[in-house]
């Protein structure tokens, strides 16, 4: 007997996501990584309203796909129905990258150590989703993998803990780092190659509504067999690099500007190039910990 | 009114030159850093001279010998830092940074 549509609520930072589907293995998986945001009945106004449906037809049984919605537009393209997951993901990805300019939203990792933040900004491959997982498997706090999303007006770093894609080695990376991380399903033929998503901790969870103080903007790059070497940054050139990864920078103008320059003068820049995630983390929560504010107690 | 390029330069020596619009944002102190234009919306990255240049330009037109004695002062500058303040001037135009004119104009 084929499952009714399930109406569900997610809280994922300052965000209220909708999300509906009737596929049971979509919301199982759903279930795994969210089980902490998920509400059966959620408030009357959402930021996403979001379906994840099979389409009518053929496709419905033969070679099946899945259909991503949002407030009933279809943006994409159909996907694998096995796909449906990542398809979600990237999808609410898609949403607050296009719609969320509220905020400054760098294509940055960023972790919480207490109140103070650490910004991981990079572009696809440098390592900056690897790095962010494995400062959360010891004791940073997820903020985001992805977005960077921070208040302008105050430059609170606001959290978004969701789970974070490990694409091609990294998974492997990551469990050879922690075997026992919370992985979900793989996926192994998605756009970006095979994919897999660790769950957020608990911690993170919990604390969502929690920001934090950007202390640290270290810019990561993933080198095969190099020497870890975190690098003090000019200020002139963390502004530039900062602003080349901020997706909103010319839509927001000079409230952009203002910021990414507030950031910079009040972080200690760096570059790091890294191979082995496990003297990265290191050499990072040591920074964390020699620098941060003294006034925050546990690494959480 | 943009430069016809190229001018002589003769010519380009006699020209004022003024900063138009809002007074443009740095990322630190003025002549420091990133320069944010209210007036286009782009974010510049200059080099020490051009920077130099547009935090001593006002709105209203200054002759190169004007903006070389706010720059440097009462001194005569070697005539090769006058032909590199003359090339940034070109190239600070040329990014719409400033704007320039013939004296006869004013």
């Amino acid at each position: 007997m084929p499952l009714a549509e399930q109406n569900l609520t997610l809280d994922a930072g300052p965000f209220q996501v909708r999300v509906r589907s009737s596929d049971p293995s979509f919301l199982d998986t759903l279930g795994f990584f969210y089980r902490g945001c998920v509400r059966h009945d959620g408030p009357h106004f959402v930021d996403f309203d979001i379906r994840i449906k099979r389409p009518r037809g053929l496709r419905r049984w033969l070679q099946p796909q899945v259909l991503f919605e949002i407030d009933a537009l279809r943006p994409f393209e159909p996907q694998p129905a096995e796909n449906a997951f990542p398809t979600y993901e990237w999808g609410l990805n898609w949403c607050i990258a296009t719609s969320a300019h509220r905020y400054l939203m760098l294509h940055a990792g960023s972790v919480a150590f207490g109140d103070a933040g650490m910004i991981l900004p990079g572009h696809p491959g440098s390592g900056k989703s690897t790095l962010s997982a494995a400062l959360t498997l010891r004791g940073g706090r997820l903020l985001s993998d992805e977005f960077g999303l921070v208040r302008p007006e105050s430059l609170e770093l606001l959290a978004m803990p969701r789970g974070i894609p490990l694409k091609n080695t990294s998974s492997e990376a990551i469990l050879e780092f922690d075997s026992a991380a919370p992985l979900g399903p793989t996926y192994p033929k998605t756009r970006k190659g095979r994919v897999r998503h660790l769950r957020p901790d608990a911690l993170s969870v919990a604390q969502q509504q929690r920001t934090a103080t950007p202390r640290w903007l270290v810019f990561p790059r993933y080198l095969a067999g190099a020497t870890e070497n975190l690098a003090p940054l000019d200020k002139s050139e963390a502004f530039r690099q900062l602003a080349f990864n901020c997706f909103n920078y010319k839509l927001l103008g000079e409230t952009a500007f203002r910021a990414v320059a507030q950031i910079v003068r009040q972080t200690q820049c760096f570059t790091f190039t890294y191979s082995r995630l496990d003297r990265a983390v290191v050499q990072l929560m040591d920074l964390a910990q020699a620098t941060g504010p003294a006034a925050h107690g546990s690494p959480r | 009114m943009s430069l016809p390029i190229p001018l002589p330069v003769a010519d380009l020596e006699r020209r004022v030159w003024r900063r138009p619009g809002p007074v443009p944002v740095w990322q630190g102190e003025p002549g420091e850093g990133a320069l944010f234009d209210p007036l286009s919306g782009e974010t510049h990255f200059l080099g020490e001279l051009p920077a130099l240049i547009v935090s001593v330009l006002d709105d209203h037109w200054a002759s190169r010998g004007t903006l070389v004695e706010r720059i440097a002062g009462p001194v005569a500058l070697e005539q090769q830092a006058e032909a590199q303040i003359l090339a940034a001037l070109v190239s600070l135009e040329a990014a719409e940074l400033v704007e320039s004119q013939s004296p006869e104009t004013e």
